[in-house]
């Protein structure tokens, strides 16, 4: 049961990911992948948030999100091709910038999201 | 249309996929590194390599590349995972992030020219 929910959110997740690469791609026409960036970021941002509130749902429905939905929203190994695609065309440049932006953003929006999770909880519990 | 239904089938299987394996590694090893990811990172890295070696650039598989692979591989939890351990001040925070990010580029392109 818990591996369907974990599949469902996959499904889910990955279906997002892939109608924001269009949305993105209708007014973004250069190299560089900025659909990828904006998701991997705000995934990251979600999931340090997710991770450090309580929900009041059940666990399986929880990882199924977390896991699931977040875990296949984001992507590594589209980061890795489209790095490489970028160096193969000769964009050296946006290469490197693409992936330090993906690592760097990628930290500070986790550590904020956890951040701000961790303020909403505490103030949640004085209430 | 369809390319959304493959999205979503390679999305299922990928997410199932990475779960499990990453809990498989985790229980086996007893560590604050996370094997699970960065194992699943690597072999997802490694694979996409090899599906866009027979499939090309330009035939980007919507079931495969854009489902399977980019649901397998997880790029959120490595940033949490980061977090964590810089939070915990970890040295083998630099570590998971060489062998992630490095890692995951070098085996992709063996992948990629592995085969003839």
């Amino acid at each position: 049961m818990k591996y369907l929910y974990i599949g469902i959110g996959g499904m889910i997740g990955a279906s997002m990911r892939f109608a924001i690469t269009i949305v993105i791609g209708r007014f973004w026409q250069s190299a560089f992948p900025l659909d990828i960036l904006i998701i991997n970021v705000f995934g990251a941002f979600i999931l340090g948030y997710l991770s450090s509130i309580t929900l009041p749902i059940d666990p399986n429905l929880k990882q199924a999100i977390t896991v699931g939905v977040i875990g296949s929203f984001t992507t590594l190994s589209t980061v890795s091709a489209d790095t490489v695609l970028l160096v193969e065309n000769g964009f050296i440049i946006q290469a490197f910038i693409y992936i330090l932006f993906n690592i760097a953003l990628g930290l500070v929006m986790a550590y904020l999201g956890v951040v701000y999770g961790k303020r909403k909880e505490v103030r949640g519990t004085n209430e | 249309m369809s390319e959304i239904l493959y999205v979503m089938i390679g999305g299922f299987f990928g997410a199932i996929a990475r779960f499990s394996l990453s809990t498989l590694i985790n229980s086996k090893t007893n560590s604050l590194f996370p094997y699970g990811t960065v194992i699943v990172n690597l072999l997802g890295c490694f694979l996409m390599g090899v599906v866009v070696h027979f499939l090309h650039w330009e035939n980007v598989s919507a079931l495969l590349v854009v489902g399977l692979l980019g649901a397998f591989t997880t790029f959120s939890s490595v940033q949490l995972e980061m977090v964590e351990l810089i939070v915990k001040k970890q040295k083998m925070a630099f570590i998971y992030f060489f062998v992630t990010y490095i890692g995951g580029i070098a085996l992709f392109m063996l992948g990629l020219i592995m085969f003839p």
